[in-house]
C-alpha cells in the first residue's frame, strides 16, 4: 500500500466520520447541533467559521486542490463541488467507495495499512473526532469527575466501528465503553421496544484523548479543554473493574436480518462481550468469560420489563404465542400491600421457590410507572425521579395484578396503564441455551408456551 | 504567565519530528531525523560528539558552516546515500509577518545553503497585503542561485503555529504549502 500523508489521513478521517459523495461533488455534514448553533453558541460558531477557513479549507486546498464553501443549517455542511483526480485515486487506493454516504458504507481495509505511524492515526482519528466526535458535556461516566469524547456512528456498520476501535487500542487509548447498535445494548429490558436502532457510540475517555490524540479544529480543542476542567481526581482511564451484568432479555429482533450474521442470533450480556466476539480488543478478557460460564443468571427469555398502555400491552399477548396461551388470575391491591410483601428471603414475587418468579425490582417499576404515567410524570417510558418516592406517596392506589399460571410473564394493570413483567428462574434459562457452556457467542432459543414452568 | 517566542520553541520541534518522521516512507528505515535549536554548526557538531554516525557530507557541513544562531533546524540525513537536509524554521510571535521577518529568513537560507526554510507566525496568520505581495511575486519565494556553476534552488513557506492545537497551520502563501509537500520533496532530493 502507498502510503498517505499525515494530511491525507486527516481528511481521509473527515471524509468518512462526514462524508457523502454524489456524482463530482463532496459534501461533509458536521453534526454540531446545539453544540455550534449560532443562535445559543455565537462565539464557538464563529469559532466552527475559523476552524473551516483557516484550517480545513488550506489543507483541502493543498492536498487535494479542492476549494470549499460552507453553510449553516440545522449540522454544518462543507461542499467541495468539484473532486480532484487526486482525490478519486486516492480513495480508489484506499478502497472506499466512490459515492454514497461514507461511514455508512466505508471498510478500513485499505485505510489501516496506509495508517503507518501513530501520528497517520491521530489524524485520522482528528478527522472523526472534527465530525462524529461529540463533545457535549453530557457524556460522561457516572458523574462529572469522567468526561468522554463520544464518537456516534449511524447504521449498521459493524465492521467500522470495530476498526475504529481497535486503532483507538493502537494509540493506547482504549475505547471507555462501545455502545453497539444492537437490542441487547439498547433495549436491553424490553424485549417489544422496536426503535432500538440508536446508532453506535464509541466512548472515550476525554482525559485520554487529549494525552493520545489530537485536534485539528481549535474550537473542538478548546471545547474538550473546557470539559476536561470537570474531571476531578480521575486522570486517565485505568484498567475497567466490570460490574456484574444486568438481566438482558431475548429481544425480538434478536435474529433480525439486518445485524451482520457474525453476530446475528447471539445474546450479548455487556459491551465487552459484544468486543470480544466481534473482535474489538479487550483487556478484561478473563472476568467476561467468568460471566459466560454461567449464562442463565444472566438473561430473561421473556420481557424483563414492558410498559404501555392497556391497548398497547393487549397487542403485545395477542401477538405472543406463550403469553397468548397463559391463563392468568386477578387480584386486586394497594401497593401497600404489596410493598408490605417485599421480604429480603426473596429476590421474586409469586414463584414456586425463593429462587424463581418476578423480580421485585422490576415489579415495583412496573407499579411507579402506572401511577405515574396517568400524571403525566414520564419521560418516554421512564418515570420522572425516583421510582420508590411515586410509591410511598401512593401508597392507597389499587392497582391490578394478573399472575399467570405459568411462568411466561405477570402483568400489573392501573389507570389505563399496564406492564409485563417476566418470570426469572435459573434452571428453566438453562434448557434453552444451545450454545456450548463457556462459548463466547451464548445462543438461547425462543421458549415455548408448553414447557414453560407451571406455577 | 505570558509566554514568549522561545518558550514555543521545544513544543514546535516535537511536532515538527514527528511530522518529518510520519511523512517520510517508513518502509526504508534509513532517515535520521533530528530537531536542532539555537546556533546550527555547534548543535551539529554536539550532535556527533554524541554519538550520532554522520556520514561524510554532514560531518564537513558542520565543520564549514557559519555560526547562525537560528530558532529550530530539522535535520533529515539518508544514511544510505549519505546525503542530507536542513530546514530552518525561523519562529516568530508577531501580530503578524511581515518582510522584514521573511527578509531574515531568506537571509539564513542563502547564507547557510538550506535549500528549504519554514516562517512560521504563533497563533496569526498573514495579513491580506503581506499576502498579496507573496502571491504577486512567486520569485520573493523560490529563488535560484548559481554557485561555483551549480544551481541552487530554495523554497520559502509561510505557515501558522497554533498554540492551543499543537499543530502546524497552512496560510496558502509562499512555494512549500504544506510539511508533507515539503518532506517528499527533501525525500526525493537526498535520495
Amino acid at each position: 500500500m502507498r502510503k498517505i500523508t499525515t494530511d491525507k489521513a486527516y481528511i481521509i478521517g473527515l471524509i468518512i466520520g462526514g462524508g457523502r459523495i454524489d456524482n463530482n461533488t463532496l459534501q461533509i455534514t458536521l453534526p454540531y447541533k446545539k453544540w455550534g448553533d449560532l443562535a445559543f453558541e455565537p462565539e464557538r460558531a464563529g469559532g466552527i467559521a475559523g476552524d473551516i477557513l483557516m484550517r480545513l479549507n488550506p489543507i483541502l486546498s493543498t492536498t487535494y486542490g479542492m476549494e470549499t464553501s460552507y453553510t449553516i443549517s440545522k449540522d454544518w455542511k462543507i461542499r467541495c463541488t468539484q473532486i480532484t483526480e487526486t482525490l478519486k485515486k486516492d480513495l480508489v487506493q484506499l478502497a472506499l467507495p466512490s459515492s454514497g454516504e461514507m461511514r455508512l458504507n466505508a471498510n478500513l481495509k485499505g485505510v489501516i495499512p496506509a495508517l503507518k505511524s501513530d501520528e497517520h492515526k491521530k489524524r485520522f482519528i482528528a478527522g472523526l473526532v472534527d465530525t462524529v466526535g461529540s463533545l457535549a458535556k453530557s457524556h460522561r461516566r457516572f458523574n462529572d469527575a469522567f468526561q468522554i469524547i463520544s464518537f456516534e456512528f449511524k447504521g449498521d456498520n459493524f465492521e467500522l466501528v470495530k476498526d475504529v476501535a481497535n486503532i483507538f487500542h493502537s494509540l493506547e487509548c482504549p475505547p471507555d465503553q462501545i455502545l453497539w447498535n444492537h437490542p441487547n445494548q439498547h433495549s436491553g429490558t424490553d424485549r417489544y421496544y422496536r426503535s432500538w436502532k440508536k446508532g453506535f457510540k464509541i466512548r472515550v475517555s476525554l482525559a485520554d484523548y487529549i494525552f493520545k490524540g489530537s485536534f485539528v479544529f481549535e474550537s473542538k480543542k478548546l471545547s474538550a479543554t473546557e470539559n476536561s476542567k470537570q474531571h476531578k481526581g480521575v486522570t486517565r482511564n485505568k484498567k475497567q473493574i466490570i460490574q456484574e451484568p444486568g438481566r438482558i432479555t431475548l429481544h425480538k429482533d434478536q435474529n433480525a436480518q439486518w445485524l451482520p450474521e457474525k453476530i446475528r442470533g447471539g445474546l450479548y450480556l455487556h459491551n465487552i462481550h459484544f468486543n470480544g466476539v466481534f473482535g474489538v480488543k479487550i483487556e478484561t478478557d478473563t472476568i467476561i468469560k467468568n460471566f459466560l460460564c454461567q449464562p442463565e443468571k444472566y438473561f430473561c427469555p421473556f420481557t424483563c420489563l414492558t410498559k404501555g398502555t392497556r391497548e398497547e400491552i393487549d397487542k403485545i399477548i395477542n401477538l405472543e404465542e406463550y403469553l397468548k396461551q397463559t391463563t392468568y388470575h386477578s387480584l386486586y391491591t394497594s401497593v401497600n400491600h404489596l410493598l408490605d410483601q417485599v421480604n429480603s428471603d426473596s429476590n421474586y414475587f409469586y414463584g414456586n421457590t425463593p429462587k424463581d418468579g418476578f423480580p421485585q425490582n422490576y415489579v415495583l417499576q412496573a407499579v411507579a410507572y402506572i401511577i405515574a404515567a396517568p400524571q403525566g410524570k414520564t419521560r418516554g417510558k421512564k418515570v420522572s425521579g425516583n421510582y420508590k418516592d411515586i410509591l410511598n406517596n401512593n401508597l392507597t392506589q389499587q392497582i391490578q395484578i394478573q399472575i399467570p399460571d405459568r411462568g411466561t410473564c405477570l402483568r400489573i394493570t392501573a389507570n389505563g396503564f399496564s406492564t409485563l413483567i417476566g418470570y426469572v428462574n435459573e434452571e428453566f434459562n438453562k434448557t434453552l441455551i444451545t450454545s456450548s457452556i463457556g462459548s463466547s457467542k451464548i445462543t438461547v432459543r425462543e421458549p415455548t408456551f408448553i414447557e414453560c414452568v407451571k406455577l | 504567565m505570558r509566554k514568549k517566542e522561545i518558550d514555543y520553541y521545544e513544543e514546535i520541534s516535537v511536532e515538527l519530528v514527528n511530522q518529518f518522521k510520519s511523512n517520510l516512507d517508513l518502509d526504508d528505515q534509513h532517515y535520521s531525523v533530528y530537531s536542532l535549536i539555537g546556533e546550527i554548526s555547534s548543535s551539529l557538531r554536539t550532535l556527533i560528539a554524541n554519538g550520532y554516525k554522520a556520514g561524510k557530507a554532514l560531518k564537513e557541513y558542520s565543520i564549514q558552516s557559519h555560526r547562525l544562531y537560528l530558532d529550530i533546524s530539522i535535520l533529515v540525513e539518508n544514511k544510505k546515500t549519505g546525503k542530507f537536509e536542513i530546514v530552518i524554521f525561523e519562529i516568530k510571535k508577531v501580530k503578524s509577518l511581515g518582510l522584514s521577518e521573511l527578509s531574515q529568513l531568506i537571509g539564513y537560507c542563502l547564507v547557510s545553503k538550506a535549500k528549504n526554510g519554514i516562517l512560521i507566525n504563533i497563533d496569526k496568520s498573514v495579513s491580506g497585503e503581506f499576502s498579496t505581495i507573496i502571491e504577486g511575486d512567486k520569485n520573493l519565494t523560490d529563488i535560484t542561485r548559481l554557485i561555483d556553476g551549480q544551481h541552487i534552488n530554495h523554497q520559502i513557506g509561510i505557515m501558522v503555529w497554533n498554540s492551543k492545537t499543537h499543530q502546524v497551520e497552512y496560510t496558502n502563501s509562499g512555494s512549500l504549502k504544506t510539511l508533507p509537500q515539503l518532506i517528499e520533496k527533501i525525500e526525493k532530493e537526498i535520495s
